[in-house]
Formats: C-alpha cells, sequence, structure tokens
C-alpha cells in the first residue's frame, strides 16, 4: 500500500463542557489514512468516531493534536479559510443526506462546483461524470423528493466527489438507507477508492458494512483502539 | 461569487411560496400607503404652496392656528396700502367647499377683482378677466377644476353649502400664479351670502421693489400693535405652509400611520426571513461544509431579503403608480411625483435590508457542527 498520506491526525483531542460536567469524546486520536485508501471508523453510539471525522474535516476544531488533509495543516486555519480549504479538498456525506429540496440532483452536484473557479462547461462535465459514476444519469433532473433514500445518497455521494476532493469523509451513509440500498452505497464508496483512487473514510457503527473498508479503526471512548484489515474487499 | 449563487438564491425565495407572497405582500402594501399618502399630500399642499411666493406678504388675525378662523376688518386694507414699502393690498375672504362624490376640495377666495390682480400674478384672457369683473356673481377658476369637476366657461355652479350660485366667467391656466384648485369670486357677493359683510380673513400684500419683504412684515404689524385686532404678517409661502398645516394636519397622522405600517412590514419581513433561516440551519451547515463562507451565507440571505423587497416595492409602486395614473377624477388630488417613486423604492430596499441583516448575519455566524447536529 502506498504511504503517500492523505489525512494525518495526531493526539486529537476535543472535549465539550456541559454544566460542570467534561465530555470527551475525542481523546488522544492518532490516525493517518492514505491515498487511494477507504478506511471503516467504528465504534458503538457515543464513542466519539462521528466527531473525530468532523475534526479530520475541519468542521470542528481540536482542543489539541494537528490535523493534516493532503499535507497542509488546517488545525490552525480560521473559519474562512477551512472553508475554502474544504471546498476544494475534503467531500462530505451526512447520514441525512442533506440535499437542497428546491434544487434537481444536478443543480445539488452543482452547487460546490460554483464555488470553485470553473467554467460551465467544466461544472457541466464534472457534475455530468459525477452522475455518472454514481448510476443516476438518468435522475438528474428530479428533485430530492422524486428520488429514494438510497438515490437521495447516491447524489450527496456525487455532490461530495464532484470538486475532485483529496479525501471524501462519510458520516453514517448508510444510517437512515434500507440494507440494499445501504450496500448499494458502499459499493459505490469501494468502486471510487478502488477504481478511480479516491480516498475515502467512513464512520458506521455497522460490521458489516465497515467490512467494505481496506481497514478498520475501532473507537471506545474517544481513542482509536484496535485496527484491522477489512474483509469483504478481500473476498471480492 | 453572489451573482453565481443567482439560480440557488430565486429557488430558495419560492421555497415557501405562501411566505414569500405574503412577505412581497406585506412590502408592496407599505409601499403603497407611503406613495398613496405621499401624493395625496402632495396634490394637496402644492395647489396651495404652489400659488404663493416668497416676495409676497400675506397679513391675518394674530393668533389664530387657522386661517379659516382668521377675522380682519375689510378697513385694514387700507390701512396696509397707507403703509410705506406696501406696493399694492387686497382683501380676501376665505372659505372651503367639498364638492361632488368625489369630494373634491375646493378653496375660494373672495376677492376685490381688480385690487386682486395687482397683487397675484395669475393669467387669465381679457374676455374672461373682463367678464369676471363686470358680472359679481361670476367666478375664475383653477385649471383643476376643470380637470377634476368637468367645470367650463358658461358652467352655472352651485355651492349649495356656502349658498352660492355663481357662472364660471373663465379658467387659470397653470401658467403664471397657478391657481390649481382655488376658485376666485366677488368678495361682497361672498361677503353677502356669509353675513360677514365688512370682514376678510387676510390680507395679500406686494411689497414694493425697494421694499424689504421681512422689514415690511414687522411694519405692518407694528402698525396694528395697539389696535382691537392685532395682526401676524408672513411671507405668502409660509403663510401657504401654514393653511395647509392647519387644514391638513389629519394628513400628517395618516403619514405616521404610513410609517407604522412600514415598520411592522420590516418586523414581519425579519420575521419571516429568520423563520426561513431557522428552517434550513442544517442546510447551512451542509453548505459551510462543503466550502461556503460565512459572508457568501451572509449575503445569500440579505440578497432573498432584497429580491423580495425589489419585487414588493415594484408591486406597490406599480400600483400606486396605476391607480393614480388611471384613477379618474377622484384621483387627481394625487400627486405621484419622481421624489415619492424614488423615496418609495429606497424603503423598500430599507425594508430588504434592514429585515434581511439580523438573518443574515445570525446565518454566517452559525457553527457549522451545531448546524449539522439540528434535527429535522
Amino acid at each position: 500500500m502506498s504511504r503517500d498520506l492523505v489525512v494525518q491526525a495526531s493526539g486529537l483531542t476535543k472535549t465539550y463542557h456541559k454544566g460542570d460536567i467534561a465530555i470527551t469524546p475525542v481523546d488522544g486520536a492518532d490516525i493517518d489514512v492514505a491515498a487511494g485508501e477507504l478506511v471503516a471508523i467504528m465504534g458503538p453510539s457515543g464513542s466519539g468516531k462521528s466527531t473525530l471525522l468532523h475534526l479530520l474535516g475541519g468542521l470542528d476544531k481540536p482542543d489539541q493534536g494537528s490535523c493534516s488533509i493532503g499535507g497542509t495543516d488546517i488545525t490552525s486555519m480560521s473559519e474562512r479559510q477551512l472553508c475554502d480549504f474544504r471546498a476544494t479538498n475534503i467531500g462530505f456525506v451526512f447520514q441525512v443526506f442533506n440535499l437542497i429540496p428546491v434544487l434537481t440532483a444536478r443543480e445539488n452536484i452543482d452547487l460546490p462546483l460554483r464555488l470553485l473557479s470553473l467554467s460551465r462547461e467544466r461544472r457541466q462535465q464534472q457534475t455530468e461524470a459525477a452522475l455518472e459514476l454514481v448510476g443516476l444519469a438518468d435522475r438528474a433532473d428530479h428533485l430530492p423528493a422524486q428520488l429514494s433514500g438510497g438515490e437521495e445518497q447516491r447524489v450527496a455521494i456525487a455532490r461530495a466527489l464532484a470538486t475532485d476532493p483529496k479525501v471524501i469523509l462519510a458520516d453514517e451513509p448508510t444510517g437512515n438507507l434500507d440494507e440494499d440500498s445501504g450496500q448499494l452505497v458502499m459499493d459505490i464508496l469501494q468502486t471510487l477508492t478502488r477504481d478511480y483512487g479516491k480516498t475515502i473514510v467512513v464512520v458506521t457503527h455497522d460490521s458489516q458494512k465497515a467490512g467494505y473498508a481496506d481497514r478498520v479503526l475501532f473507537v471506545h471512548k474517544g481513542r482509536l483502539v484496535t485496527e484491522r484489515p477489512g474483509s469483504v474487499r478481500e473476498v471480492a | 461569487m453572489l451573482t453565481k449563487m443567482a439560480p440557488f438564491i430565486w429557488k430558495n425565495i419560492w421555497r415557501n411560496k405562501r411566505r414569500s407572497i405574503l412577505i412581497i405582500l406585506g412590502i408592496a402594501v407599505a409601499v403603497f400607503v407611503y406613495a398613496a399618502l405621499n401624493a395625496a399630500v402632495n396634490g394637496l399642499t402644492f395647489p396651495i404652496k404652489g400659488t404663493a411666493s416668497s416676495q409676497i406678504l400675506n397679513v391675518r388675525e394674530a393668533g389664530r392656528a387657522q386661517v379659516l378662523a382668521s377675522k380682519l376688518p375689510e378697513i385694514y386694507v387700507d390701512r396696509v396700502r397707507a403703509i410705506d414699502g406696501v406696493q399694492a393690498a387686497a382683501g380676501v375672504l376665505t372659505d372651503i367647499a367639498i364638492v361632488g362624490t368625489a369630494r373634491v376640495h375646493i378653496f375660494l377666495r373672495g376677492v376685490q377683482p381688480d385690487e386682486y390682480r395687482l397683487v397675484e400674478d395669475f393669467i387669465v384672457d381679457d374676455i374672461a378677466w373682463e367678464n369676471f369683473r363686470s358680472d359679481r356673481r361670476a367666478i375664475l377658476i383653477g385649471h383643476r377644476l376643470q380637470s377634476q369637476l368637468g367645470w367650463n366657461i358658461g358652467d352655472q355652479i352651485d355651492l349649495g353649502a356656502l349658498g352660492i350660485r355663481a357662472v364660471i366667467a373663465g379658467i387659470v391656466p397653470p401658467q403664471g400664479v397657478d391657481l390649481e384648485n382655488h376658485l376666485l369670486i366677488h368678495q361682497g357677493y361672498f361677503q353677502n351670502n356669509r353675513g360677514l359683510e365688512g370682514q376678510i380673513s387676510y390680507i395679500v400684500v406686494r411689497p414694493a421693489p425697494s421694499a424689504s419683504p421681512s422689514e415690511l412684515r414687522q411694519l405692518i404689524d407694528d402698525a396694528f400693535a395697539y389696535s382691537p385686532i392685532t395682526t401676524e404678517t408672513a411671507s405668502a409661502q409660509e403663510f401657504a405652509e401654514e393653511i395647509v398645516n392647519d387644514f391638513l394636519d389629519f394628513l400628517v397622522y395618516l403619514k405616521v400611520m404610513g410609517v407604522i405600517a412600514v415598520l411592522i412590514t420590516m418586523l414581519a419581513a425579519a420575521n419571516g426571513l429568520a423563520m426561513s433561516v431557522r428552517e434550513r440551519t442544517r442546510e447551512i451547515g451542509m453548505l459551510k461544509a462543503i466550502g461556503f463562507t460565512p459572508s457568501l451565507i451572509c449575503g445569500m440571505v440579505l440578497a432573498e431579503s432584497l429580491l423580495l423587497a425589489i419585487v414588493g416595492g415594484f408591486v406597490g409602486l406599480g400600483f400606486a403608480w396605476t391607480i393614480v395614473g388611471t384613477g379618474g377624477t377622484a384621483m387627481e388630488v394625487l400627486a405621484l411625483d419622481r421624489n415619492i417613486l424614488t423615496v418609495g423604492a429606497a424603503l423598500a430596499l430599507g425594508v430588504g435590508i434592514l429585515g434581511g441583516i439580523v438573518p443574515a448575519i445570525n446565518a454566517a455566524r452559525l457553527k457549522t457542527i451545531d448546524c449539522l447536529h439540528v434535527v429535522g
């Protein structure tokens, strides 16, 4: 496996305060993700896996530790710098899809591309390519309400990869989907790494879905406790 | 960057059609109320102000808040005329009549024709003038009364409430001193019908070219300082404005109501936008996650607000314009000028900016991670 690291985080720590109570969902986590890897972060509810993903994506700031994406340290960036950085370097997929209901699938995918200095033709090419990759070219002009949950999540994946980011961070992408749709989404994520060299970090509590990953990291009480290679891919 | 998001902003506006339409209608009504009220004030005050000159002086009874309540003895005219620096003076007995279902306001001026012509530079053709001065039941009318009431030369009019029947001898055009919706009637005839013999309301004074109007004002008031009825002299312009203020005070209240309507609309628009932002909290979090900066988010929300305001302002002003333009006689009194349109448009934009700025800043300040944790 290439050791060209896309994600490098060390000693990440995040503490929240609720009144007098301090909660530390991420406590000194170290994580490296190589280019082209599909890494799953697993753990029980409340173990801090989503918080860890948010720290990796610059959605939240760590109290301690550092995080680099593609060799750029994001921990010291301002909110504005983080927004600009995320626009070109990080793609997000959320559990609840978060598509804009008044925009069609195509328009939703085009949205992050509008932040970049691309010509209209280039944006169209990248949007169509992303739609093709997730197999939704024929549903491009449908509104989210006209799509199934699985299709909505595939649009969300297309939106995340349309800008060709260095890494895609997916937070429980199959959490709101039925079994078949969930497997289809994981198949797409796996294809994106295997055939297109994308780097993806997936948070899941489902061991079967985690099996699609090259590596599975287990989180317990904010710490990465064990690591094992994925299984499905090896079988496949 | 904001222009690239224009299609997205436009679709956001129509996300909740009912709310957006209500906001637009609210702004439209507020702008319409503002424009219509100011047009009415314009319509009613301009004819009075338009007739007034800053050189001409008016003398009325001191301490009378309303010009209709001013009573001066007719003999004061001769005393004023005798004051050094007065070129000409004419007494005027005034009253107001409201005519027709359109409730057109007519300002009557009872004057002695030859005297009055020496103080006011209105234009009227020789035949009309001769007919007016030779017949004590003849009247001259401002051109607005012709257009508002359809009156024409030769018509006999009946101002029943004032007990006046008169024949229109001529129409005074807008050139020169514009009589607008004023009417000139023989003072003697007017006094007889009203039972006000020997009484006038005020005196119009034309200062001599060498005289200083401000000094002359003082001289006139000093001349009557020890008389049973003291006087208060002001320029015709000031006088006209006082008449406006006296008679049209209620319009000020209407204007205040208009301002209140605009403020309420602004609050409603702001609340509507704030609701719209609250409903989209998670979405805003997603937008920030994929790279939308706080300033872009702020700009987008503000742009939504401004677009709603522009549409609302356009509808409101368009409606006001349509009514003034096609409302017929009843709306002749309205005067919707460029100034009102400009201020109305600025008002709509102000509502858009002030109504949208707080929700926009709040949206920009939302923490990405907090937005994404919002349920629903």
